[in-house]
């Protein structure tokens, strides 16, 4: 079956999955979906697959160019609307203040200044800061396009970089974008509904655990609080694993490859602890680096400098995220194998 | 009371210039010596248990003006919290962010009353029995005093409203005995003869001054502290002990018993500044000595000497707070509360027990000495108290005094601000109750006050307001000032008129918002939005690098400026950001220029912000 082609076949190629297990290109038919090269890795342990995750993420480094120019690309057309609104309050003597650092005093005035506007009365009429509209607007739009934006690029990408991950041959641009195009309907739908479930699930499970503790006292949260970051592990786990289950088992049915990566969670539970808790811990040592290292110790109205600081962050960001799904995809493929 | 929520100085100078204080023998503490108007010798026993207190009393009262006086009348705070129907409760449930507890109430009863001779006098209770009255015999004429004996007994609440018990053995005992009205003349006050209140849920409290020899028992352990020295100490042999304390020239007097407290001690300026802790706040002892310091040095220094023996600060349970923050005669309660929940944050990022410390300890000048009418008047107290606080807390813990956390930065001036723009159309003046629900009371005695008094200084110098209000305070200490006393002392001192602060912003609801509308070549446009008018200036900043200052009353709408000789770059409106009552400072500067370096600045942070929140969205 043809699956790249401009008519977009995509559409009726839920009833093609049904009954394929295997991927199949117009370069490679029917060849198997996975095959991890290297050295063979008989039993990939969580330590193992974050080791896999790291070394993979760098021999590609057209992933994380990749990735980086979405960023760029999507950031920028979000940025667009503001900047430019931000023209007029750029001629505010304020503005220098803004560009240090946002002070307390300006926050609380544009917080309340619906409020102080209808106390004035007087001869002029109730108003916003002639800027304060465009910036609601710019934020209820943008507000409002931001999920579309982000899923669209992103969804995008991930089957792309996947399929690079699990083959783990030399680096191809076709197959890249081959994976991205095969996958992205799919991927699309799994990202709407992760975004759905996590809204509804943590939002109701944080609040949840904050009435609790502040019903029972707040040695609970000691308790409910990792829980529940926990439970947050565990289902980008399971998200981000049946991603991986649906390239190395060439499936574009997204709730099978959930019912098999949920099984294969549940088969080696720690492997994927492990793998997740370094994830994590990664995460958490580059954030901690740039938010308590370096921000505060850079100027903020040296733009150029705030730029290549917030660049380097957000590309170790990216990084590690490519890092996890290596590492997932290794894992998988593994299992898969054997 | 609060509502929330060191460099040494040179001291020697102020202290105390105007005080009768001659050297005094070292043995004997050193008492401002003014008439002693309400007395009260109270011998009280606390069963820690039932958590009641059972009393006598004997009041002896000066009549200070030369109209007789046919009756008194008492205050029983206690019966507040009776039940739902009281005046207090009507108002509100809850205080201080607690509700009442209708299941542990409290009360007062008066069991007995009597003259010195034994004569006894029927008491009869007004309205929800806050408020209670007997008729004397004989008029008491001008210049006589009279005396009652009273027994009384009281079941304390659950901690509510600043007073009662928490847990098994903690207390904190205000407004607990049978207490005097103030006897004023229709001159002073705006009722002729006993000025008392019932108690209503927003309003504090009115006395005399007076000398206060309190004996109370209560069981052996405990560990207490009080308004005044305590001059005595026994144990009964029965499991009681009776602790004796004696306060002289004070409004009130209150005490606290736990036998948890642990306690520490500072001398500043030859005050001892006591703190009782609880063990789980030891964390707490220097951080809190050191705001009690730097309360007590630099009001001290203001204002002038703080001017009793002792000043003992009271740290209460966490889930007492409703006993915190509260103010009485040389007795603070503070406490911390980790608004977590995790029990983790021990205010690290924040100083509201800085701040609660230091607040509380302001109202030792403007309330316990200072002493205001709280009920008709209660901007005065508070609001004269939140400007020493921002005030204070702004000199030594810098600009941003309330809240440092990373990102989160919060000066104590910014959040009374914030309260402000939430209600910017409330007068100051006004009695307790008038101002409905707490948000209004909130902002008509703490935020707007403490904002319009900063903004006075601002506007008349650091200075002159100094001179203003240590004039004031020497004028008044120990007196019952009023907002009139206020106005003429700062007119005076200052040498202006002062209208737009007494009648635009005590008095008055208007809010105001200055702005630069337009800058062209050679002109700018500046405009008023609101009813108040505050004179500000201008300052117009030309090509050539020059500037001018033009002042402009505000009293027009709108106000053009032109300079056909010259070409404006930009304008700023009070441009040094004095009137802190401006609804919006982001409009006051206006350019013809762009600044372009500031708005890429603030690109670069949002694309930033853009590309995290989208990580985040997409999976991290
Ligand atoms: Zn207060």
């Amino acid at each position: 079956m043809e699956t790249n082609d401009e008519n977009g076949t995509l559409m009726n190629a839920d009833a093609a999955d049904k009954d394929i297990d295997q991927v199949s290109t117009p370069e490679q038919p029917a060849s198997p979906p996975i095959s991890i090269s290297g050295a063979p890795l008989p039993r990939l342990n969580g330590f193992r697959a974050f080791g896999v995750g790291l070394s993979r993420s760098l021999r590609y480094p057209q992933l994380l160019l990749v990735s980086y120019l979405v960023s760029l690309l999507s950031a920028g057309m979000l940025a667009f609307v503001p900047a430019l609104m931000l023209t007029t309050p750029a001629h505010r003597i304020a503005i220098r203040e803004a560009a240090n650092g946002i002070d307390d005093w300006l926050v609380i005035e544009l917080m309340e200044s619906p409020l102080a506007s209808g106390a004035l009365g007087g001869p002029v009429e109730p108003r916003f800061p002639d800027w304060m509209n465009g910036w609601i607007l710019a934020g209820l739009a943008t507000w409002l396009i931001l999920p579309v934006v982000v899923w669209l690029p992103a969804s995008f990408v991930t089957g792309g970089a996947l399929l690079t991950f699990v083959e783990g041959q030399k680096f191809s641009w076709r197959r890249f974008l081959w994976g991205c195009w095969r996958w992205f309907g799919a991927f699309l739908l799994l990202n709407a509904l992760e975004g759905f479930v996590s809204q509804l699930l943590f939002g109701g499970l944080l609040t949840g655990a904050v009435i609790a503790g502040i019903a029972a006292g707040g040695w609970l949260n000691w308790v409910t609080l990792p829980l529940v970051a926990l439970l947050a592990m565990l289902w980008l786990a399971a998200v981000e694993a049946t991603r991986a289950m649906a390239v190395a088992g060439g499936t574009r049915n997204i709730f099978r490859a959930f019912g098999r990566a949920a099984a294969a969670i549940f088969r080696r539970p720690l492997q994927y602890f492990l793998l997740y808790g370094l994830a994590m811990l990664l995460l958490l040592l580059v954030h901690a680096i740039f938010r308590l290292g370096l921000m505060p110790v850079v100027p903020l109205a040296w733009w150029p400098v705030v730029f290549a600081a917030t660049q380097a962050f957000i590309l170790l960001r990216l990084w590690a995220r490519l890092a996890r799904w290596a590492g997932v995809a290794g894992i998988i493929g593994m299992t898969s194998d054997g | 009371m609060k509502k929330l929520l060191f460099p040494l100085v040179i001291f020697a100078l102020l202290a105390g210039c105007n005080r009768p204080a001659p050297p005094a023998p070292a043995a004997a503490p050193d008492w401002p010596d003014i008439p002693q108007v309400a007395s009260y010798n109270i011998e009280v026993t606390l069963d820690a248990d039932a958590k009641t207190l059972t009393g006598h009393e004997t009041i002896t009262y000066l009549n200070t003006t030369d109209i007789p006086i046919p009756d008194a009348v008492f205050h029983l705070y206690l019966n507040a919290f009776r039940d739902q129907n009281s005046i207090f409760l009507t108002e509100s449930g809850t205080a201080r962010g607690y509700a009442w507890d209708a299941g542990h109430p409290g009360w007062i009863e008066v069991t007995g009353i009597r003259l010195a001779d034994g004569t006894p006098l029927t008491l009869e209770s007004i309205e929800d029995g806050t408020l209670a009255r007997v008729q004397l015999p004989s008029p008491v004429p001008g210049g006589e005093s009279f005396s009652l004996e009273v027994d009384f007994r009281a079941q304390l609440p659950k901690v509510f409203a600043r007073t009662g018990f928490f847990g098994d053995d903690f207390f904190m005992i205000g407004q607990w005995f049978p207490k005097l009205g103030v006897w004023q003349p229709g001159s002073q006050s705006a009722v002729e003869g006993w000025n008392a209140y019932p108690f209503h849920a927003n309003s504090e409290f009115f006395a005399d001054f007076g000398t206060y020899d309190v004996a109370i028992t209560l069981p052996t352990g405990y560990v207490t502290g009080a308004t005044g020295l305590p001059v005595a100490e026994k144990d009964n042999g029965n499991g009681t002990q009776t602790v004796s304390y004696h306060a002289q020239s004070v409004i009130d007097f209150s005490w606290t018993a736990s036998p948890n407290f642990r306690q520490t001690a500072r001398t500043v300026n030859g005050v001892e500044v006591v703190y009782f802790y609880l063990p789980e706040h030891s964390f707490t002892v220097e951080r809190a000595l050191d705001a009690a310091e730097a309360a007590v040095t630099y009001f001290g220094e203001w204002y002038g000497a703080y001017p009793y023996p002792r000043l003992l600060v009271v740290d209460v349970p966490d889930e007492a707070g409703g006993a915190g923050g509260m103010e009485y005669p040389m007795l603070v309660t503070a406490g911390l509360e980790d608004f977590t929940g995790l029990g983790i944050m021990k205010g690290e990022f924040d100083r509201m027990l800085e701040l609660v410390t230091v607040h509380e300890i302001g109202h030792e000048w403007w309330y316990a000495t200072a002493a205001f009418n709280e009920a008709e008047e209660p901007w005065l107290d508070e609001g004269f108290t939140d400007y020493s606080t921002v005030r204070l807390m702004g000199k030594v813990y810098g600009p941003y005094d309330a809240v440092d956390a990373g990102n989160v930065k919060l000066s104590y001036q910014q959040m009374r601000r914030m309260d402000y723009l939430a209600f910017p159309n409330t007068p100051m003046y006004g009695k307790a109750w008038d101002f409905n629900g707490l948000a209004g009371y909130g902002v008509a005695a703490y935020a707007k006050p403490a904002l319009a008094l900063t903004t006075l200084e601002n506007i008349l110098g650091e200075e002159t307001m100094l001179e203003v209000m240590s004039t004031f305070y020497q004028r008044y200490q120990f007196q019952h000032p009023t907002t009139d006393d206020f106005r003429l002392t700062a007119e005076e001192v200052s040498g202006q008129d002062l209208d737009w602060f007494f009648d635009g912003l005590v008095y008055g609801d208007g809010a105001l918002n200055y702005s630069v509308s337009a800058v062209d070549e050679h002109s700018v446009t500046v405009m008023r939005q609101g009813e108040l008018v505050i004179p500000t200036e201008v300052e117009v900043t030309f090509s050539n690098g020059s500037a001018v200052l033009e002042p402009w009353g505000g009293g027009g709408g709108e106000q053009v400026f032109t300079y056909p000789d010259k070409t404006v770059i930009r304008a700023e409106i009070d441009p040094g950001r004095k009137i802190v009552l401006d609804t919006q400072w982001s409009d006051n500067g206006l350019s013809r220029r762009m600044d372009i370096w500031s708005w890429l600045a603030i690109n670069t942070r949002l694309f930033y912000q853009l590309q995290n929140w989208m990580l985040y969205w997409g999976g991290l």
